[in-house]
């Protein structure tokens, strides 16, 4: 019952977005999840019928006119012939090809229902909360209600955060037949959003926001808008050069089409998105260092290495484990304390299988970024050009921006996260480390002779010295055999 | 001609399908389960703990303790919720206790063959070990269980979809 009710609201959006772009060509890949379903309880022949039958119809010259139609009628019974005579294997071959397409956007369709947009909850009404609120680096006071610090002014920042989700309907990853990321991209979308969100703040600061109420939408469009085209273009998802850090871009760098439809997990999807950027030509990921951390420590030597010494803007990433099941208690403030870092690009982590992106908290609720909504495939230029009489209120990439707030206790989260930094130098690196260290959040060790500064559950380590390999120990004979007898092995 | 041989084959497979999985049904009814064998089919590998009681657990300890003082006792087993990473051989470790926790790392992961960007994590307490310049013998202080033995469990991260 609750099922039919979803689709029909989706029916209403996809229809919405039909007639709202009814004049583009290009991006109407999206079908009607409806009539997919529907075409289902039809015999998969008799359907396949029914579309020859269309075609030969709207072809214009098919059209009989009144002295051709027997020269028509017969075309149509020599291609009948044809078809009829076509080899076995060729026509057992399309067959096979077609219901995979069939399938797949079966599939497509309900990841469309499952994930609209009109499905997800908005937590607004929620967030009266009288603590304050923590955003990657700022800070808001509802309560106060001072200028700049005010619920309005908190929101208007989540707002500008790049939104990057699931889409569908875009060009298929080449030699496959998958035209979305549906139901497996959510980490890659993750990633996306952390390395979005850095070059947001290197290029616009962390104080730019995407206000559309300023915004006179009949003028022409404004300038910040093209600048924010700029950001988003790098993430689309096309298969091409101008996409430098799009899907399609990342999957080729994973291994092709065998990569499709996989999940990803967070030390991986980085790992494609550090080599994305080393092989973009864009101008916007010139001179980005990026380093990923996949065991819990970050060894400065390996960053000195990667921002020429310190020349370059760092993306730093660390992976990290907080727990077996779930996330152990002692680390609930370390995340806290680092979201609050003014330099953070937030956490990538989530609920189990379900990624999500944590950008800020308040109290015991983290505050997210969920890329679980399908959204349809509109090519960006699209986007730029005002079609006012056919979409008046049309607001450019709202689908880039979230305007729903999501929220979850800090306890459901996942115990696998990637934490996220953008430094600008060797003082903000040191600097950062060090309150950290201090605020018993990570271990600093400085390198032999030099001592280290251990804290209680530290959730990372620095190493300023290259760890250097096991050495090799002197075992005894007698020792071994005194191990061996009692079940153990000696290491 | 073709549509009818067709579905004549795929009948036919489900109904192949459909004997094979009564016959194994049959077969699992006669076969004698043995603890073991219940373990792997559901997929449960029992842990140390759970294959040796709490008294020879102890006794271990305190005999190998007796022989060698300067070592530590240590188990190290795979996270019952980890699929990626392989198994180990063992479980049952002494380990000099003036190395360091990252030794014991690399030692875990050149065992399993890791590649090394691959994601890593021993955890101790439900707490990620990353203090890399600690020994064991401070990290024993710390956590040791109360049987003697110190337990270590390997994961890395999960996917998400």
């Amino acid at each position: 019952m609750q099922s039919s009710v979803n689709g029909s609201e989706v029916k209403k959006e996809q229809r919405k977005y039909e007639n709202g772009h009814s004049n583009e060509a290009g991006p109407s890949h999206v079908d009607d999840p409806m009539t997919w379903t529907c075409s289902s309880l039809l015999d998969e022949e008799d359907y396949e019928d029914a579309n020859e039958s269309n075609k030969i119809q709207e072809n214009p010259e098919s059209n009989p006119t009144n002295g051709d139609g027997w020269i028509e009628s017969a075309r149509k019974a020599g291609r009948q012939m044809w078809n009829k005579l076509k080899t076995k294997e060729t026509q057992v071959e399309e067959n096979e090809k077609k219901k995979e397409t069939f399938q797949h956007r079966l599939w497509t369709a309900w990841n469309n229902m499952k994930y609209s947009s009109m499905l997800q909850s908005d937590h607004m009404n929620d967030y009266e909360a009288e603590d304050t609120i923590s955003m990657l680096g700022a800070e808001y006071d509802p309560e106060k209600n001072q200028p700049g610090q005010t619920f309005d002014d908190f929101f208007i920042d989540y707002y500008s955060r790049i939104w990057l989700t699931y889409r569908s309907g875009f060009d298929e990853f080449p030699g496959t037949t998958i035209r979305s990321d549906c139901g497996w991209g959510c980490m890659l979308r993750t990633s996306q959003m952390m390395v979005a969100q850095a070059i947001l703040v290197l290029r616009h600061g962390r104080n730019w926001r995407w206000n559309l109420r300023g915004m006179n939408l009949n003028e022409k469009m404004p300038e910040t808008a093209w600048e924010h085209y700029e950001i988003l273009r790098l993430f689309e998802d096309k298969p091409s050069l101008e996409a430098p850090l799009g899907i399609h871009r990342l999957l080729e760098l994973s291994g092709g089409k065998a990569s499709a439809e996989r999940w990803f997990r967070p030390s991986e999807a980085l790992s494609l998105l550090k080599r994305a950027i080393q092989t973009s030509t864009s101008s916007l990921t010139a001179g980005l260092a990026m380093v990923v951390c996949s065991d819990g420590t970050l060894i400065v030597p390996i960053v000195e290495r990667e921002t020429r010494n310190w020349t370059r803007p760092l993306l730093l990433f660390i992976c990290v484990r907080l727990g077996a099941h779930s996330v152990n208690k002692v680390y609930h403030r370390h995340l806290q304390y680092l979201l609050k870092m003014p330099n953070s690009l937030g956490i990538g982590g989530g609920k189990p299988n379900h990624s999500t992106y944590f950008i800020g908290y308040y109290d015991q609720q983290l505050i997210y970024l969920d890329p679980h909504v399908s959204h349809p495939y509109i090519p960006l230029e699209k986007e730029l050009e005002k079609d006012h009489e056919a979409k008046p209120k049309h607001k450019p990439f709202s689908s880039f921006h979230c305007r729903l707030l999501s929220k979850m206790h800090i306890s459901d989260i996942d115990p696998s996260c990637a934490i996220g930094f953008l430094i600008n130098g060797k003082n903000e690196f040191e600097e950062s480390m060090r309150f950290l260290n201090l605020n018993q959040v990570i271990d600093v060790e400085l390198g032999r002779g030099l001592g280290s500064k251990r804290t209680k559950d530290p959730i990372f380590t620095v190493l300023y010295e290259e760890p250097i390999g096991g050495e090799t120990r002197h075992i005894s004979e007698q020792e071994r055999k005194q191990a061996e007898d009692h079940g153990f092995e000696l290491l | 001609m073709w549509v009818e041989s067709l579905s004549w084959e795929a009948a036919s497979s489900a109904v192949q399908n459909q004997l094979s999985s009564a016959l194994s049904a049959v077969s699992q009814l006669h076969r004698p389960a043995s603890n073991h064998r219940m373990a792997l089919n559901t997929g449960h590998i029992p842990t140390f703990k759970e294959r040796r009681p709490f008294h020879a657990r102890e006794k271990d300890v305190q005999e190998i303790k007796r022989q060698q003082p300067n070592k530590v006792p240590v188990i190290i087993e795979r996270f019952e919720g980890e699929r990626s990473l392989p198994l180990m051989d063992r479980c049952k470790f002494l380990v000099p206790d003036h190395i360091t926790v990252a030794e014991l790392m690399h030692i875990v992961r050149r065992r399993l063959q890791l590649h090394p960007e691959q994601a890593f994590f021993l955890l101790v307490n439900e707490k990620s070990v990353v203090s890399n310049s600690m020994t064991m013998s401070e990290l024993y202080q710390k956590e040791q269980d109360s049987d003697g033995f110190l337990y270590v469990v390997y994961t890395s991260q999960p996917a998400f979809g």
